[in-house]
């Protein structure tokens, strides 16, 4: 990806109007009216159905839209966490490091969009709730969430430290929502319609405003000069990868949860029955498999793996942990 | 070739480069040097503003002719009048907006001379500098106070005269090789001339001592502060430091060191002119 120069006002202010001129509506433009089509998976999956190779049909339907629903539930709720953040980790920033008005605009409209794509991912998650016909509030146990965890905590103590961890995870989950609908785009037809549009519009702002993480690290690696934030800018990406690791862990043991819904619908039916294929396997694999053939769960965990992280790495000169160890053939 | 105009008080002269607009209704552009420089040292902007605005640029005393300045012509209230000649005698109306840029030493006259002004200055443009208020408030940066250091070395009168007649090419050199000034530019030429207002530190540390216990006045002139990432000498400030002495106060930061408007003449240039245009719409 091609840096941006953060002196070059006038072309960031050209982004700026670009980004503008093409945001994309998150309410009128995408048909919130058609309904969710319960016979089409929301992401493709491996031959090995994540975790259940030796799932059925209809229980790889279900883990498909599961799943689904947990990527909807992380990119809602991370981009919740940074717009939660805002003040510390960028308003604060940018006042002591004021570089030009057209990186703050451009900062206010990346916030602006950030929780227009957290309402767009948890409107799509209410609706599937009523379509399962459970309570919303019900489903979203079963689902990642960052309120009040520890994480948000640690982000946000970092930030009053000086650091820049919250902008390595946004643009690692930034370059993940990318590459997730990359990945859709090749199952287009086997997908439900909403659920496409609306990662489709998610990639297409995405794809505008990602280089915004890079900026923020370049303003703070430019300008932080005092010992404890050059010892930050090494260490913030490894904060992010292990709060990160922690955090979809934590998520993913929210699975034993499924029984309490295995009522309502044949959905959490289903998903409960799933159990049981789990137990048959052994902790040791289940862990090795999370971290190297899982699609979506081993890019969570594996940040330093996206090609813009890597660059952004070596470019800012911030270490990470070397989770080379656990990879596997994809 | 400019135009250089003068005006005398009380037997001293004071030269003004002055390129005015053909548009005889063109607001009033004053450009304040720093130190070491000259008015020359505009000259970048010069060939810019010139076809929109009246621009004066005056010589600091001493700067353009080789005579001994007297040390008291320096205060800051002497210069100030001196200006204020100036600008009695350029104006073509007392409703021509005026607008003040100051590099580095020229900011902490501009700054002043615009709160005496008051509503008659529509902006003011600081080029890594800024006014002395502000720099007092920086008493607690321990940072500022390295970078200062020269300041403090400037109140003795033998290394005054050890930098203006016996090394100044060495001292003007290493000013201008810290402040990033490419090899080629032509203000590496100046000589002697342009140090001869060393004295103004000295009046300089007096005035400061003022403002220390001083609570913040705030202007309602509109402010650009245009900085060199790189400054040796001075800290970019940030926005609450402009908050606090600004009501409209806007940071834009280039990839440059302490002569900005020479490193960086071509970004400069379209910032400064944008940002006048935006005040004439708006003032």
């Amino acid at each position: 990806m091609a840096t941006i120069d953060i002196y070059d006002e006038e072309k960031i202010a050209r982004l700026l109007f670009v980004q503008r001129a093409q945001g994309i509506d998150f309410s009128l433009d995408l048909d919130w009216s058609q309904s969710i089509d319960l016979k089409k998976s929301f992401l493709p999956l491996d031959h090995n159905a994540i975790l259940f190779p030796k799932a059925s049909e209809e229980q790889r339907l279900v883990i498909s839209q599961f799943i689904g629903l947990m990527v909807a539930a992380t990119i809602s709720e991370l981009e919740e966490v940074a717009c939660r953040l805002k003040g510390p980790t960028w308003e604060n920033v940018l006042r002591k490091f004021p570089v030009n008005p057209e990186i703050h605009e451009m900062g206010e409209l990346f916030y602006e969009d950030e929780k227009k794509h957290s309402a767009g991912f948890r409107r799509y998650i209410d609706l599937f709730a009523e379509k399962v016909n459970v309570d919303p509030v019900d489903l979203k146990v079963l689902l990642p969430s960052s309120d009040k965890t520890l994480s948000s905590k640690i982000y946000h103590l970092n930030s009053l430290a000086g650091g820049m961890a919250i902008w390595w995870l946004i643009a690692a989950v930034e370059e993940e929502s990318i590459l997730i609908f990359d990945h859709m785009r090749k199952s287009r037809r086997e997908i439900d319609p909403l659920y496409y549009d609306l990662h489709k519009a998610h990639y297409e702002e995405e794809i505008r405003h990602k280089s915004y993480a890079s900026i923020m690290l370049q303003v703070n690696s430019e300008f932080a000069r005092v010992p404890h934030s050059i010892v930050l800018r090494k260490l913030d990406f490894i904060l992010a990868e292990i709060l990160n690791i922690t955090w979809t862990f934590n998520q993913l043991f929210k699975v034993k949860n499924f029984k309490k819904l295995s009522s309502a619908n044949p959905f959490f039916k289903i998903l409960s029955e799933l159990e049981p294929l789990l137990r048959d396997q052994s902790s040791l694999s289940v862990i090795h498999h999370l971290f190297t053939t899982a699609p979506y769960i081993k890019n969570m965990l594996h940040l330093s793996e996206h090609q813009h992280i890597r660059h952004m790495l070596e470019r800012f000169g911030a270490k990470k942990i070397p989770l080379h160890y656990f990879k596997g053939a994809s | 070739m400019y135009c250089i105009d003068s005006i005398s008080r009380n037997g001293e002269v004071f030269h003004y480069i002055d390129v005015g607009s053909s548009n005889q209704n063109a607001s009033l552009v004053i450009l304040l040097h720093g130190f070491p420089d000259n008015a020359f040292g505009w000259n970048l902007q010069i060939t810019t503003l010139k076809d929109h605005f009246h621009v004066i640029a005056p010589f600091m005393p001493g700067t353009l002719n080789r005579h001994t300045v007297p040390s008291e012509r320096l205060k800051t209230e002497e210069l100030k009048k001196d200006l204020f000649e100036v600008l009695n005698k350029v104006r073509v109306s007392q409703t021509q907006r005026v607008y003040i840029l100051g590099h580095d030493l020229g900011a902490f006259l501009g700054e002043s001379f615009a709160k005496d002004l008051g509503q008659d200055i529509k902006g003011i443009i600081f080029l890594n500098g800024m006014g002395l208020e502000q720099f007092v408030s920086r008493k607690f940066k321990l940072t500022q106070w390295f970078k200062s250091y020269y300041a403090f070395l400037f109140q003795l009168a033998f290394v005054r005269a050890l930098v203006y007649e016996v090394l100044p090419d060495y001292f003007l050199k290493k000013a201008y090789d810290h402040s990033i000034v490419p090899l080629h530019d032509e203000i590496r030429n100046n000589d002697n001339r342009v140090l001869s207002t060393i004295p103004l530190y000295k009046h300089l540390f007096r005035d400061a001592l003022k403002f220390i216990r001083k609570k913040p006045g705030r202007l309602t002139i509109p402010a650009l502060f245009l900085w060199g990432k790189d400054d040796a000498f001075l800290n970019i400030p940030n926005l609450d430091e402009v908050d606090q002495f600004y009501a409209t106060g806007t940071v834009r930061v280039l990839d440059g060191g302490h002569w900005i408007m020479r490193s960086r003449f071509d970004q400069v240039n379209r910032i400064i002119l944008k940002t006048l245009n935006q005040w004439e719409k708006t003032s």
